[in-house]
């Protein structure tokens, strides 16, 4: 388990982090998001032991991972800019990995060259951003993390790779256990594959659950009342967000389905329908709240 | 598949041998260029060898050529390879994606640094053992191989090694950026002497006697120009002599610490300065005010010197509120030009005027404890029991007395106090009234300077005849027979070997053989002991003298030997040398004669006749 404990990091004049907690439960695939300048990045650099954290801590297994060579061998990481040696080939990068993570797969190395189609000898500076996309997770993957962390992992590559990647993560997850935290905008992507969700706004964790609860907990209903005049609605309804079409009204509720379908039926509308949110509409109304520039333009 | 297994707890280590073969192959161009440089040196040697055979090569003669290369080349070239070496290895610190790479890994930071220290070294050193061991190989089989020697040199090159490798270190633990690593190694290497003279020469714009001549006071801190001071070969009495190896000893224990130092630094310092010119908060406002002082001193004199100097100055030396004003305004634009480099933007001027307050009431602060001399530079008079030696020179009289000669050096303090007292009033006059320049040079007991003052003196007839003043006592110092004969003579065992007198009117010069050049030599003493050397009148009137005698003597100790001389104006005073030179033949009446024409009068006939 990847545990991190009210994390605090400025940049000079910025406030990075601002006292982020993360819980990142063993054998998840947790999708981080946030939008730009959220520190989702950051917050992956503390937990790959890149960072020192000016407060809190980063926990992996229970140990403090900065300085931490056992705990660190657990984890590989793919971060947004992969660095690769200038004149390094693939074949030379996986030299260089296999002399540090102790569970380096050679065996898969070598069955991973029929996956990503790339040449083993040429020079990783010369392939396009996609290929050294493929190669940095060919690489990352023969590492046999115990804990896979990805900083936008799939930009740059096309959308059959994609896929291929996901299964191939998917497949570690299920046969060996594989933690996977990872942190993207697609969020129609992490929607799929994701179990756990953590939003991130100006350096704090808004709100982590189970993707599962997290659309529990929110819900679209479209109602259509019986006049043009709007009853007033229960004064205690969690209402997020409100639009409409002519007399076709959409409601963004907090709570569940049910619950909050009951306590709209009492205002009796002429029809209601409750809907599920998209991770993409929870992450945009979630973050309504926290003044991100989301206007109704969006909706 | 276990996690158990794979990730067993392993035991600490200090270096990681798959970083280490990845910076020796990443870099083998470096340090592979340089060994193949280095071997053009043995296969010159073979050349040789092969040529002429080794006949006139022996164990002495290979030794003292390794002690060369140790003590005059190895130095420079460590000084520019090593930091070739270190920005190689430590480059990784000064690009985010690679700190991230390199910091991400499953080593600690200990592992990390003693790794890619030991690469450095590896590669500074690949060449140098490449070189002395093919060499040693050559001299091996011609059978004149010293292994003392080649052991000492190999000790110290890795002491130099060290001592730069050091400080390059020290200079990429500071910074994250590639550009600034080598501008801090120059600056660390030769900051302080840089600062002497920088400050010498701003003092000496506005102080009295007070000169920019380099005196080394601080070179104790720049390793390259200390090792090249103080490290030295030769060969005597049928052996090489290396002196000066404790000095490298010394920097070399520096550069260890420094190594230390910099371990310690790098623990401390964090990922995200990668990029950053320095990469401690603490160090930003060292950075911005110290390139506002370095502005300051350079650009600030330089436009004094263009704009006031040439244009409005009055006087020999600057003006305090101009000087100022040059210093305090360059001084600014080095502190927003540092601040640009720190924030990477070029909007700075917000929020900068406490900053700009600083430099300004700084650089003000400074000029003015130059000008007014807060450190006593101008009134410093060095205490008679620390002189071993002191050398005056006055319009062609040059004076030396050793400790020994107590009375001569008192005389000299004594003038050399009247002349800081009357600094003011030299001040004021020397641009217009200066008649000649008097030099004073005090060493101490090591043979080194221990003070040197240069003054443009005015020299009034009034404050001649006036006890106390500077001139009175310049005139007394120089009328001293004492001194006069310290002047000329020659030091016990001399063999004078011949005479001469240069008449600068007719450009004719003549000598004698080295009985008349002895009795000449005995007549000039005479003339010493008599007072009749040239004073300082004739110094002020500025009158020169025709001609002046030269005495040439050699001093054999048995081991070496040295050439004197006395080279003295000819002066109308001079009596018994004068009669010496017509007895030898040297003068004629004729020349006599033109000598008074030149200078209008009989003073040189009345000697003759």
């Amino acid at each position: 388990m990847i545990e991190v404990q009210a994390l605090c990091k400025r940049f000079g004049g910025t406030q990075a982090l601002d006292g982020a907690s993360v819980t990142v439960p063993e054998g998840s695939v947790y999708g981080l998001v946030g939008p730009n300048g959220a520190g989702k990045s950051t917050l992956i650099r503390h937990i790959t032991g890149v960072y020192r954290a000016d407060r809190g801590q980063v926990l992996v297994e229970g140990e403090n991972v900065y300085e931490n060579p056992e705990k660190k061998a657990l984890v590989a990481a793919i971060p947004d800019e992969w660095f690769y040696f200038p004149s390094a080939t693939v074949r030379d990068m996986m030299r260089f990995y296999r002399g540090f993570y102790p569970a380096f797969d050679r065996d898969r190395y070598e069955r991973f060259k029929e996956v990503f189609d790339i040449p083993e000898k040429a020079v990783i500076r010369r392939l396009s951003k996609g290929m050294q996309k493929q190669a940095a997770f060919w690489l990352t993957m023969c590492c046999r993390p115990k804990y896979l962390v990805l900083d936008e992992p799939v930009d740059g590559l096309d959308p059959v790779m994609r896929r291929q990647v996901w299964s191939l993560m998917m497949s570690d997850v299920a046969e060996y256990g594989t933690t996977v935290l990872v942190s993207s905008h697609n969020l129609r992507e992490l929607e799929d594959v994701c179990d756990h969700v953590g939003i991130m706004s100006r350096g704090k964790v808004l709100l982590e659950r189970s993707l599962s609860d997290l659309q529990e907990n929110i819900v679209k209903l479209q109602v259509v009342w019986p006049s043009a005049e709007v009853p007033v609605l229960p004064a205690d309804l969690p209402l997020l967000h409100t639009s409409h079409v002519g007399r076709v009204y959409t409601y963004i509720v907090r709570g569940s389905a049910g619950a909050v379908s009951r306590r709209m039926e009492e205002c009796r509308p002429l029809m209601l329908e409750a809907l599920p949110l998209s991770l993409e509409e929870i992450f945009i109304y979630e973050l309504g709240g926290e003044h991100y520039a989301v206007k109704e333009i969006v909706l | 598949m276990s996690w158990e297994v794979s990730t067993m707890p392993s035991k600490r280590s200090f270096c990681n041998l798959t970083l280490l073969r990845k910076n020796l192959a990443r870099f083998w161009p470096l340090w592979g260029g340089a060994a193949l440089a280095g071997a053009l040196l043995p296969l010159w040697l073979l050349l040789n060898l092969s040529k002429y055979g080794a006949g006139h090569v022996d164990g002495v003669e290979f030794a003292h050529a390794l002690y060369t290369v140790a003590v005059r080349v190895a130095p420079a070239v460590c000084f520019v390879y090593a930091i070739l070496c270190a920005m190689m290895v430590w480059s990784y610190l000064f690009s985010p994606r690679a700190v991230g790479l390199m910091h991400a890994l499953p080593i600690d930071r200990t592992c990390l640094f003693l790794t890619n220290a030991l690469s450095g070294l590896a590669m500074l050193l690949i060449p140098y053992a490449t070189t002395g061991t093919l060499v040693c190989l050559i001299a091996l089989c011609w059978g004149f191989l010293h292994i003392g020697a080649a052991l000492e040199t190999a000790a110290l090159i890795i002491l130099i090694s060290l001592i730069f490798f050091g400080m390059a270190t020290f200079c990429a633990m500071i910074t994250g950026n590639a550009f600034a690593m080598p501008a801090f190694y120059l600056l660390l290497n030769f900051l302080f002497p840089a600062l002497e003279m920088l400050v010498g020469s701003i003092s000496q714009l506005f102080l009295v006697g007070v000169t920019s001549q380099y005196m080394g006071t601080l070179e104790c801190l720049s390793p390259l120009l200390m090792l090249y001071s103080g490290m030295d070969t030769y060969v005597e009495d049928g052996a090489a002599v290396l002196l000066g190896a404790p000095v490298a000893a010394a920097y070399g224990l520096v550069g260890i610490a420094l190594l230390a130092a910099s371990f310690v630094i790098y623990r401390l310092r964090r990922s995200e300065c990668a990029g950053d010119v320095v990469a401690f908060r603490w160090l930003r406002p060292v950075f911005r005010y110290g390139v506002a002082l370095a502005f300051a001193l350079t650009l600030g004199w330089f436009l004094y010197e263009i704009i006031w100097d040439s244009l409005f100055q009055r006087g020999s030396y600057a003006d305090f509120v101009p000087m100022a004003v040059c210093m305090a305004f360059t001084g600014v634009i080095g502190y927003y030009v540092a601040s640009m480099l720190l924030e990477k933007s070029l909007r700075v001027f917000r929020r900068s005027w406490p900053g700009v307050l600083t430099v300004c009431a700084g650089v003000v602060i400074l000029c003015g404890c130059m000008r007014f001399d807060v450190l006593g530079m101008e009134s410093r008079v060095p205490r008679q029991e620390d002189v071993a030696q002191v050398t005056v020179s006055y319009g062609g009289r040059d004076i030396t007395a050793d400790a020994g000669d107590a009375g001569i050096v008192s005389k000299v303090l004594a003038l050399h106090k009247a002349v800081a007292s009357d600094a003011d009033y030299i001040r004021d006059r020397e641009r217009y009234e200066a008649n000649g320049y008097l030099h004073l040079r005090y060493y101490d007991s090591d043979g080194d300077t221990l003070l040197y003052r240069s003054y443009r003196l005015p020299v009034s007839e009034e404050r001649m005849e006036t006890p106390g003043t500077y001139e009175y006592l310049l005139r007394q110092l120089l009328l001293d027979p004492q001194v006069m004969l310290s002047q000329v003579e020659l030091p016990r065992g001399s063999q004078i070997l011949e005479a001469s007198v240069d008449d600068y009117g007719t450009g004719s010069y003549a000598n004698c053989s080295e009985q008349e050049a002895q009795a000449i030599y005995q007549a000039i003493l005479q003339d010493a002991g008599e007072g009749n050397l040239y004073g300082i009148e004739t110094i002020r009137s500025g009158q020169g003298y025709p001609a002046a005698v030269h005495i040439r003597a050699i001093v054999d100790d048995g081991y070496d030997v040295d050439n004197q001389s006395i080279y003295l104006e000819l002066a109308p005073t001079m009596t018994h040398t004068m009669d010496a030179l017509l007895d030898a033949g040297l003068l004629s009446a004729e020349a006599v004669a033109a000598w008074d024409r030149e200078l209008g009068g009989t003073a040189y006939g009345t000697v003759s006749a």
